[in-house]
C-alpha cells in the first residue's frame, strides 16, 4: 500500500487537533489543550482507484516564541492549513508558514481550511476574502471540526492530489 | 614594405619555394601564442599524457597539493555528500577497528569476573525456594540479557516505514504510527537541544525498553530491544543498514511511499530479532564443598551413636520376615538390605492381608521397607473360599465348602446368583466342579408388566407403556374402548397409577368439531356446534351455496349423524347505492364497499364523521366498518372555539386561517404564557403565532430593574406607570453606567434620575479598589475572544480606571487572573483580547499589569480578577 506524509499546520487553537480527531475518530471536544511537538495519527483511506495510508502529523501551533521548525515538514507529500475563520489574524499566520513550506519542501498540494465555521455569530471572513484564497490556493473549505462538515472532503481531496502529482 | 617585398625577386622565389611551409609556420605560431587553444590543445592528449606517466612517483607528488586543497574545499562546501560517497567504504574499515577494540575490551572484563567467585547460583536456588518459582524460571529472569522485539526499518526524510520485523506477530499493527512518531522524536529532540544537522539521535530509552538507532543515508533502523543490549548490536545494526542500501539503492533514492519494493528486506531484518543470555559457566563453589564435607562427617558420627540399636533391630526384622513367611496368601522370595532400605521380593494374593500392617508388632518403622510383590492366586482352600466370598457376592444365606476340586454349595440362593457362581467358577483354578443339588431356589414372580399382559391386549392404535407398576396409555381410540379397557385393569390391585390422557378420542365432541370445522371453513358469520346426539349444527349467517356446500360434505365426516341449518339465515347482498341513501356522504368522501365490508376515505368535518360511525352497521348487509376519513375545519367554528377557551385580553386580537391561529396585539406576560399552554388543544388549530407585545406590570419591571442595576447601597428604584425613579446616593462610576444599562430593561417607558445624587469623593480610591475588585469577565472555552457582555465590564473598567488616574496619576491597573484552565486563559492573553478591548476605551498595555499566579485555588470557573494599585 501506498503511504504518505501529511502535516496540518496553522496558528494556536486553531483547530488542527480538533479536525484529526474529527477525521480519524469522529470525536470532538469543546476542551482545548495545547498541543506540544508533534502528535501522528494514521487513517487509511479508500479512493477510487487505490488505498492510501495516510499518516497525519499534528504539528503544535504556530507562536511568536514557538515558532515551526522546518524539519517537521520535511518529506510530506501534502499540508493541511488551517486558519480559525473567527480570528482573521490566523490567516496570515498560516499564509506566512505556507511560505516558509514552499521554501523548504517546495510545490507540494496543500488544502486550506477557515475552521469553526459552526460559530457563525463570530464569523469574520467576508465572500470577498474566501474568493482571493480560492483563486490563490485552489482547494479552500470552510469546516467544523465540531459538526464535522468538510473535514472528510478536506483528507480525501489531498490524499487524490498527491496521488496525482 | 609591400611593395618592397613584391619587387625583391629574392622575396619572389622564396615565397614560390615555401609557400606551403610559410602558411603551417604562422599557424604553429598562432597556436604557440592563442592561449585558449594552447589549452584545447593539451586537454586532447592530457589523458594518455597522464597514463603514460601513472608509474612515476614524481607525477603524484607534483599533483598532491592540488588535489588535497580541491578535495577538502569540496568537503567544506558539503561535507554530507562526501560522507555519503565514502560511507560504503569507510563504514566497514572504521567498524572493524571499533570492534577490535571493543572485544579487547570485553577480554579482559571476562577475566576479571572469571576470577571473582560468585554465590549467584546458590542465591537463585535459594530465591527459587523462597518464591516457589521453578529454578529455571528464576535462571531465565536473572540471565536474559536483552531480547530485540521490534525492528523498524524508516524511511529518512519523510518517516515513514519502509519494513517492520517483530518477535510477537501482533506488535504490527501501529507499526507505521511508530516509525513516523520516532522520526519525529528525534526532530523535537534535535529542536529543542539545538543540535546541529550532522548530530542525529542515537538511542533512547524508556523503562525497560531501549531503542537502538542506526542512521545511515536516506534510511534509518531503528531496533527495540528489552534489557541491555550489547553494544555490538549497534554495529550489526550498522552492517545490515549497509547491506539494505546496496540492495535497494535506487529504489530508496526514488521512494514515493510505496512499500511494496521492500519486502525482499525480510531475510536482512529478521535475523536482527536477537535473544541473548548472561552465561554463567563457573567453577565449583569452595563454600558449597565445605558445606557438605561438614554434613558428611556429622552424619558418620550419628551413624556409629546408632550402632546398638540397629543390632536389636535386625533380630526383630528377622522374627518379621519369619511370620511374614508363614502368612497364607503371601510367598517371600528374597530379602535383601540396600542404602538403608529393606527390599521384599515375593508373591501376594490381593486377599491376604498387608505385610506393611505387620510392622508395628515388631516395632519396624514403615519407611525403612520396601515391598515389591507380584500379585498370585494363592490356592490353599482357606485362600480360595476368602475369594470365592469376595467375588460371587454370595448373600448370607449361602455356605460353601470345597472338596476333592468340587465346590458344594449349600443354602438359600437365587436362580440368577447360582448361574453367576458358575460361570465365574469355570475360570477358577483348583475347581472343577459346582455341586448346587443342596441350594434351595425360590421361584421369582411375575413381573407386573407379564400380568398386564395376561389380563389385556390393546388394539393396534393404543401403545402400552408400563414403568414399575404404572400404566400409561398413548395413541387413538373411541370412549367406549378406552372405558372397557380401565375396568379390566381395575381388577390389577398393585397397579399404582393409570394414565390415559394422553389418548386422542375419536368420537368426542370437540374432536369432531375440530374435524368439521377443518372440512367445512365456515365464514367468519357462522358458528358451528355438535349436539349430544352427534349432529353438527350451523348457526349465524352464511351464503346459500355455503350451506349447500356443507351439507354435502358433513354427510361425508366420521361420528357425525346429521346436518342442522335450521338456525342459518341466507345472507343478502348489500348495495353500494343503499348505503349512500343511508350515510347521505359529501362529495370529498369515497366509499368502497367488498363483501359487506365498508370502508370510506377522504375529508368530512367532524358531524358526519360521528353520524357516519353511527349509522354504517345499521345499514342492513354491512359487516364492519372502517372510517378513515381526515376531520376538517370550519375555520369560523375553530375561531369561535379559540375565544371561548383563550378569554383573550381587550387589547388582543385574534384570527384563524389554514390550521394557524394568529394571536396580535398586546396582553400581560401572564396571558401570554397561559395561551402558549392552551392554544393548541384547540380542535382544528395545529401551529400557533403569537406576536403580542408583553406589557409588563410596574412591579415586574421593578424586579427586571433591581436584577439589571444591582443598586448599591444607599439607592432606591421605584416604578410607576412605566417610569423608573431612581433615589439616593450612589458612586459616579455606578451613576455613569445606568444609561446603558436602562436601555435593556424591557417595558420601560423613561427613568428619573432627578434625585438620585452623587456620592462625595472623599474615599474614592479605596471606592474604586472595590468596584474594580468586583468587576467579572466570563470566557467561554471553546472561544478565546470577549463576548458583548465582556465588553460591558470593560468599559466600566476603563471609565474607573480613568477616574482612578485622575486621582493617582501614576496608578496602574492590576489584573490577577484566576483560572482552572490554564491553557484557555494563555491563549486569551496571547491574543490580547483584554488589553485591545481595553486600549479601546483608552487604556493601554503599558498601564496594566498581568498576574496569572495569584488565585490559583479557585475551583469553579475561569474569572479574571481586576484591581487598581498604586505604583509604589
Ligand atoms: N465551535 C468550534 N470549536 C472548535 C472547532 N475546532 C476546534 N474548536 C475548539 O477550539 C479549541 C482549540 O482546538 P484544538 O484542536 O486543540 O486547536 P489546535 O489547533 O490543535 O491548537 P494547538 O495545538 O495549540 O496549536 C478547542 O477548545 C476546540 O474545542 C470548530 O470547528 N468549532
Ligand atoms: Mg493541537
Amino acid at each position: 500500500m501506498i503511504q504518505k506524509k501529511i502535516c496540518v499546520l496553522g496558528a494556536a487553537g486553531v483547530g488542527k487537533t480538533s479536525l484529526i480527531a474529527q477525521f480519524v475518530y469522529s470525536k470532538f471536544s469543546e476542551k482545548y489543550l495545547s498541543s506540544m511537538g508533534v502528535k501522528i495519527d494514521r487513517k487509511i483511506v479508500q479512493l477510487e482507484s487505490q488505498q492510501v495510508n495516510l499518516m497525519i502529523w499534528d504539528i503544535h501551533g504556530e507562536e511568536k516564541f514557538k515558532k515551526i521548525t522546518s524539519s517537521y515538514f520535511r518529506g510530506a507529500s501534502g499540508v493541511i492549513m488551517v486558519a480559525d475563520g473567527t480570528r482573521p489574524d490566523t490567516l496570515s499566520v498560516a499564509q506566512n508558514i505556507f511560505q516558509r513550506v514552499e521554501q523548504d519542501v517546495g510545490n507540494i498540494p496543500s488544502v486550506w481550511l477557515l475552521n469553526k465555521v459552526d460559530l457563525e455569530d463570530q464569523w469574520c471572513m467576508s465572500e470577498g476574502v474566501v474568493k482571493q484564497l480560492n483563486e490563490k490556493y485552489v482547494s479552500v473549505y470552510q469546516s467544523s471540526a465540531k459538526t464535522g462538515e468538510n473535514v472528510e472532503q478536506t483528507f480525501f481531496n489531498i490524499a487524490e492530489n498527491m496521488l496525482n502529482v | 614594405m609591400t611593395d618592397h617585398n613584391h619587387h625583391d625577386p629574392m622575396q619572389q622565389l622564396r615565397k614560390l619555394l615555401f609557400k606551403e611551409e610559410e602558411a603551417r609556420i604562422s599557424a604553429i605560431e598562432e597556436v604557440r601564442d592563442n592561449e585558449e587553444l594552447h589549452a584545447k590543445e593539451i586537454s586532447e592528449v592530457l589523458v594518455e599524457a597522464l597514463d603514460l606517466r601513472a608509474h612515476d612517483e614524481g607525477l603524484g607528488k607534483a599533483l598532491m597539493p592540488a588535489v588535497e586543497t580541491a578535495v577538502s574545499e569540496s568537503i567544506a562546501n558539503d561535507p554530507k555528500a562526501f560522507a555519503d560517497a565514502l560511507f560504503p567504504v569507510m563504514g566497514p574499515a572504521i567498524r572493524r577497528s571499533i570492534q577490535y577494540a571493543i572485544s579487547e575490551m570485553l577480554q579482559s572484563l571476562n577475566q576479571t569476573l572469571e576470577q571473582a567467585f560468585s554465590p549467584k547460583s546458590m542465591l537463585w536456588r535459594w530465591e527459587a525456594f523462597r518464591t516457589g518459582k521453578s529454578f529455571a524460571e528464576v535462571v531465565m529472569l536473572n540471565t536474559l540479557l536483552y531480547r530485540v522485539e521490534q525492528v523498524f526499518w524508516i524511511h529518512k526524510e519523510t518517516g515513514l516505514l519502509l519494513a517492520h520485523e517483530s518477535f510477537d506477530p501482533s506488535l504490527t499493527e501501529d507499526a507505521d504510527v511508530v516509525s513516523s512518531m520516532l522520526t519525529a522524536v528525534g526532530d523535537f529532540i534535535q529542536d529543542s537541544f539545538q543540535g546541529s544537522p550532522n548530530q542525529e539521535v542515537q538511542s533512547l530509552r524508556l523503562g525497560d525498553l531501549e531503542v537502538m538507532i542506526e542512521q545511515g543515508p536516506y534510511s534509518v533502523l531503528a531496533v527495540v530491544c528489552r534489557g541491555n543490549p550489547p553494544r555490538s548490536l549497534q554495529v550489526t545494526l550498522g552492517q545490515t543498514l549497509e547491506h539494505l542500501l546496496q540492495t535497494f539503492h535506487d529504489v530508496l533514492k526514488t521512494f514515493d511511499g510505496d512499500t511494496s519494493h521492500f519486502s525482499a528486506s525480510h531475510d536482512m531484518l529478521a535475523p536482527l530479532l536477537l535473544v541473548d543470555y548472561v552465561d554463567h559457566e563457573k567453577k565449583p563453589p569452595i563454600k558449597l564443598i565445605i558445606a557438605l564435607s561438614i554434613l558428611v562427617i556429622s552424619f558418620v558420627g550419628w551413624t556409629s551413636w546408632n550402632v546398638e540399636q540397629k543390632l536389636a533391630l535386625k533380630h526383630r526384622w528377622q522374627s518379621y520376615i519369619q511370620t511374614l513367611k508363614e502368612t497364607p496368601g503371601l510367598v517371600i522370595t528374597d530379602v535383601d538390605e540396600h542404602e538403608g532400605i529393606h527390599h521384599i521380593y515375593g508373591l501376594r494374593d490381593p486377599l491376604a492381608i498387608q505385610a506393611a500392617s505387620l510392622l508395628k508388632k515388631f516395632e519396624l518403622n514403615e519407611a525403612g521397607v520396601q515391598y515389591h510383590f507380584q500379585p498370585y492366586h494363592a490356592l490353599d482352600h482357606g485362600m480360595m473360599l476368602k475369594r470365592l466370598w469376595h467375588l460371587s457376592k454370595a448373600p448370607s444365606s449361602v455356605s460353601f465348602k470345597i472338596q476333592d476340586d468340587v465346590l458344594y454349595v449349600y443354602g438359600k440362593a437365587s436362580q440368577a446368583w447360582l448361574s453367576e457362581l458358575q460361570l465365574m467358577t469355570q475360570w477358577m483354578d483348583g475347581i472343577a466342579l459346582v455341586n448346587v443339588d443342596a441350594v434351595d431356589v425360590p421361584k421369582p414372580p411375575k413381573t407386573f408388566q407379564e400380568r398386564v399382559m395376561m389380563l389385556w391386549q390393546p388394539i393396534d392404535s393404543v401403545q402400552l407403556h408400563v414403568q414399575g407398576d404404572a400404566v400409561m396409555l398413548t395413541g387413538s381410540a373411541t370412549i367406549a374402548w378406552l372405558q372397557q379397557a380401565k375396568a379390566r385393569l381395575a381388577s390389577l390391585k398393585d397397579m399404582a397409577s393409570y394414565d390415559d390422557h394422553a389418548v386422542l378420542r375419536l368420537d368426542s365432541v370437540d374432536y369432531i368439531l375440530q374435524l368439521a370445522q377443518q372440512a367445512l371453513h365456515p365464514p367468519r358469520g357462522v358458528h358451528l356446534s355438535i349436539t349430544k346426539e352427534h349432529i353438527l349444527k350451523a348457526q349465524g349467517a352464511a351464503s346459500a351455496s355455503w350451506i349447500a356446500n356443507a351439507q354435502k360434505k358433513s354427510v361425508a365426516l366420521k361420528y357425525i349423524l346429521g346436518f342442522d341449518a335450521k338456525d342459518l339465515k341466507i345472507l343478502n347482498k348489500v348495495n353500494l347505492a343503499r348505503v349512500i341513501a343511508a350515510l347521505e356522504p359529501p362529495a370529498s368522501v369515497d366509499l368502497f364497499l367488498n363483501k359487506g365490508k365498508l370502508l370510506v376515505k377522504g375529508e368530512a368535518d367532524g358531524r358526519w364523521i360521528t353520524f357516519a360511525n353511527l349509522q354504517a352497521l345499521n345499514i342492513k348487509g354491512v359487516q364492519s366498518f372502517q372510517n378513515q376519513v381526515k376531520q376538517i375545519w370550519h375555520a369560523d367554528a375553530v375561531l369561535e372555539q379559540a375565544k371561548l377557551r383563550l378569554h383573550p385580553e381587550p387589547s388582543v386580537q385574534l384570527s384563524f386561517a389554514d390550521g394557524v391561529l394568529h394571536a396580535r396585539g398586546q396582553a400581560s406576560k401572564r396571558w401570554i404564557s397561559f395561551v402558549h399552554r392552551e392554544a393548541l388543544h384547540i380542535d382544528g388549530v395545529f401551529t400557533f403565532d403569537e406576536q403580542v407585545d408583553m406589557i409588563y406590570s410596574d412591579e415586574e419591571i421593578l424586579k427586571i430593574a433591581m436584577t439589571t442595576l444591582q443598586p448599591p447601597e444607599g439607592v432606591r428604584l421605584q416604578v410607576s406607570q412605566g417610569v423608573l425613579s431612581i433615589l439616593g446616593e450612589a458612586d459616579i462610576a455606578w451613576i455613569e453606567s445606568l444609561k446603558a444599562q436602562v436601555a435593556v430593561i424591557p417595558g420601560l417607558q423613561s427613568f428619573d434620575i432627578k434625585s438620585l445624587h452623587a456620592k462625595a469623593q472623599a474615599d474614592g480610591w479605596e471606592q474604586l479598589q472595590i468596584q474594580v475588585a468586583s468587576t467579572r469577565l466570563q470566557t467561554f472555552a471553546n472561544h478565546p475572544l470577549l463576548t458583548v457582555k465582556d465588553e460591558a465590564a470593560l468599559k466600566r473598567l476603563s471609565n474607573i480606571f480613568h477616574r482612578a488616574v485622575e486621582l493617582h496619576p501614576d496608578s496602574r491597573l492590576h489584573l490577577a487572573i484566576a483560572y482552572k484552565r490554564s491553557e484557555k486563559l494563555v491563549l486569551m492573553m496571547r491574543n490580547h483580547a483584554i488589553h485591545q478591548g481595553l486600549k479601546k476605551y483608552g487604556v493601554f498595555e503599558s498601564q496594566i499589569i498581568t498576574d496569572f499566579s495569584e488565585n490559583q485555588g479557585v475551583k469553579q470557573d475561569s474569572r479574571i480578577v481586576f484591581t487598581v494599585i498604586k505604583q509604589p
